[in-house]
Parts: C-alpha cells; structure tokens; sequence
C-alpha cells in the first residue's frame, strides 16, 4: 500500500515511538452522574494544579506531541481551564476538547472559539431528552447539551456528538445520527462499555448483549461494513505505548484510558523517563501473532480486540477479550445473515 | 514595504510539530493536514513573527546549496503560497 506524506509521518511515530497523540484527562469531578460512567475519583488523591499541569504540557512539547485531547470528568468544572487550554495552544497543540456541553454558556463558547480547537465532542445519547437525562441521571442535561451545540455551531467550531450505545439508547440511534446531519455535526458513536477504572462492573449492566449487536448491525448497516478484515501477523496490538499516551488527573501515566497498568507519575517523574516503562516497553515488542490465542482464533478477522478491556474485563492483556469475542461472533452472524439484493 | 521585509508567522488557525525535519501543519478550521518539504519545513520553523522574510532567505542561502537570489525567490513565493492557504500571516 502506497502510503501519503502524512501517513508517512505518522507511521514514523510509531516507528520511532514518539508520543503523538495524548490523552489528557484534567479532572474526574462532573456534575453528571452518568449510568455507564468509568471514572471513580480516588478518595484522599489531589488532582494536578495548574502549574504542574502547565509542566507537563511542556514536557509533552519537547516530546513532539501535535494532538492532545482534554477530557475529564467534566472539563469545564475547572476553573483553569482556560488557562490550560490557551497554553497548550501556545505550545502548538492540536486540541480536541471532550465535554458534556452542559456548562457552556454564551460566553464560554466565545472562549473556546477563540481557542481555535480542531474539534469539540459533546456527550449526547438520544434525542429524547427523557431518555439522555436517564442516563446522565440529571433534569434538563439534554436541553442544555442541544443548546451548546447550537452555541458552538453558530460560532462555526467543529462539533461531534459523541455517543455511547446501551440497552436504553441502542433505539435512538437513527435519529441520533438523522440530528447531527441536520445540525451539520460529526457523529462518532461506541458500543464499548467499559468496566470503571477501579475494576467495578457496574456499567456493565447496560452493554449490549450479542442478541442486541445484531439487531442493531442488521437494521443499521449495509452487510459490507462488516466485511472480515484481514489482519497481518506483525500488527501491533494497537496504538498504545507507540504513539499514544493517556494521562489522569493525578499525573498517573498509562497505556491508554482502558490499560490501567501505570507507566509512573509525572508529578515525580519526567515523561521521557516514564515513556521507556516496562509496560510500554512491552506492548511495543508484542505483535498479534505473540497472542496465543487470538492469532489462531477463526473469528479473528472479524474482531477489534482491546488489550486494556481484555485485562479490565479478563485479566490478561495478551488473552482474548469476552467483549471483543462477543462483538466478532455478532459481526460474522450480521454479515453471513442472507440479506436483501441491495445490501 | 517591500515584501522582503515582511514578517510571516504561523497562523492561529494552525498547530504543528516538525517530525525528523518536516513541518506537520494543521488547519484547524478545515481539519486538513499539510506535510512541508525540508526547505519548506526550515522556513516554517523560522517564521516566528519576528525574523523578516529577508532575514529567512538568509538562513536558507547559508543552509541549503542554493544562490542568495534564489533562496530569496524561494521564501517570498513560498510564504506568499502559505498566507494565501491561511496558514500563514504576514505584519
Ligand atoms: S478477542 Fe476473542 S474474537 Fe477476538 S481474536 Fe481474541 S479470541 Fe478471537
């Protein structure tokens, strides 16, 4: 494959590990209280000061990072926020912005115009506001995050919905889609609910069941999106530890958001030392043959496995995941199901 | 003023890193990404919004086999070809 001059580059982060692409999470305190929430704030923990936040964005400079996404918690809960987002503007970032929406005001989204961010994602899980406040178990959240797309839009910043699909959405998923194209927003979705961060697998109550995969993949999809794909022996697991980083509120460095092996604590550390852990050091030299088991698993073509779910959920980063193989076995029945002439 | 003696720096509409010597620029707005060659790559680096095009070409002539004229010729046409795509603005 003939790759451009951008993709280039970005094979050359991975190639030579450099941290292009940071997660940064700025705080874990939210005023939504959402069913599938992972997060759990660590009791007694204090989360970064501006200033040492400040140094870490500069660290994350020198270390070549061009796209750093803040999230939280709810970002905008943070009275610094500006402050932190201007500066790492400054340093030449690419920021995205992952918030919930219901904090931005006329005057906030004046100053995330003035940001310049490459885009903002908001939370949204339905159309019917009864069902999206059941989920964020807060009245009138729905109202509010509509409200600050509208603000956003008509400043003319890149918004997404950002969705999550369970049980009690997986029906809005239509008209979801239907209002960011009338809204001219992006729209990402995700069917992974993730265990919370501390191991509970409470959220998990809402994850959709294979029965469920499939109805929604055969009524919301054209058979070719489901195509196998076939995956080359010497991939990577994925991007994490290559080009990728993920940082909590306390300066704590994994993996990603979902490996919760900590890589150190850039409060005590600096990154170019924590970028050279063992955990990182070990997802670099691993490829998917090194899986024992999924490299000869028949479904595999079909499957996107997570390493941080498989250890979350499974306990071992390198075994199959239950979510993923539960996702593949939907996918292969979705796409082997006899359809209709125009599929 | 002559255009020698303009100023260019990185627009606010863009963000940016140099990779192993070549400039990845980001237009926000548009959410396009453009990959400078090494020249290219140089003069972005340079342009801080403090050093004139002029003062540019000069490091350009001293690091790269090329006349004075031509470096000179090359940094006006290709800051002129970067303010016209945004990403670029000229004091
Ligand atoms: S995660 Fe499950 S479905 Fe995916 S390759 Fe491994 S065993 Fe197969």
């Amino acid at each position: 494959m003939k790759l451009d001059y951008y993709q280039k580059i970005v094979k050359k982060t991975v190639d030579e590990n450099i941290p292009f692409t940071v997660h940064f999470d700025l705080t874990y305190k939210c005023n939504l209280k959402c069913v599938h929430c992972y997060v759990t704030e660590e009791k007694g923990e204090k989360e970064l000061s501006t200033e040492e936040i400040k140094s870490i964005i500069n660290q994350l400079a020198e270390a070549n990072t061009l796209y750093l996404t803040f999230s939280g918690g709810e970002i905008f809960t943070r009275e610094d926020f500006f402050e932190i987002a201007s500066y790492a503007r400054k340093k030449g970032f690419a920021l995205r912005l992952l918030t919930n929406g219901t904090l931005v005001t006329p005057q906030i989204a004046n100053k995330i115009r003035d940001l310049n961010p490459l885009s903002v994602r908001m939370s949204l899980y339905a159309t019917d506001p009864d069902v999206h406040d059941a989920i964020t178990r807060s009245k009138g959240s729905q109202r509010k995050t509509v409200k600050a797309f509208s603000l956003l839009k008509e400043r003319e910043i890149k918004v997404a919905i950002n969705s999550v699909l369970m049980k009690e959405n997986v029906g809005e998923f239509k008209r979801l889609k239907a209002f960011a194209q009338e809204i001219d927003s992006g729209f990402v979705f995700d069917l992974g609910i993730i265990p919370c961060d501390n191991g509970s697998k409470k959220p998990l109550t809402h994850r959709l069941t294979e029965n469920d995969l499939i109805d929604f993949f055969s009524s919301n999809s054209r058979t070719s999106e489901w195509e196998p794909i076939e995956i080359p022996d010497d991939s990577p697991l994925c991007g994490a530890g290559l080009n990728t980083i993920y940082i909590s509120p306390y300066g704590e460095a994994y993996p990603c958001v979902s490996i919760r092996e900590s890589c150190g604590n850039l409060t005590r550390q600096p990154l170019s030392e924590i970028w050279q852990a063992p955990i990182l050091k070990r997802l670099r030299a691993t490829k998917f043959s090194d899986l024992k088991e999924c490299s000869t698993c028949p479904l595999k073509s079909y499957c996107f496995r997570c390493p941080g779910l498989a250890l979350l959920e499974d306990g071992n980063l390198f075994g199959p995941s239950q979510a993923a193989c539960t996702l593949a076995r939907a996918r292969k029945t979705t796409y082997e199901k006899p359809r209709k002439a125009t599929d | 003023m002559s255009i020698e003696n303009k100023i260019p720096s990185k627009s606010p509409q863009t963000a940016s890193r140099i990779v192993d010597g070549e400039a990845v620029i980001v237009l926000l707005k548009k959410s396009r990404v453009h990959v400078l060659n090494e020249v290219g790559s140089r003069i972005w680096e340079l342009s801080n919004g403090k050093r004139s095009i002029k003062k540019i070409a000069d490091t350009i002539f001293k690091e790269f086999q090329v006349t004075k004229k031509k470096a000179l010729k090359d940094t006006i046409e290709f800051v002129k070809s970067l303010t016209k795509k945004e990403m670029m603005v000229l004091k």
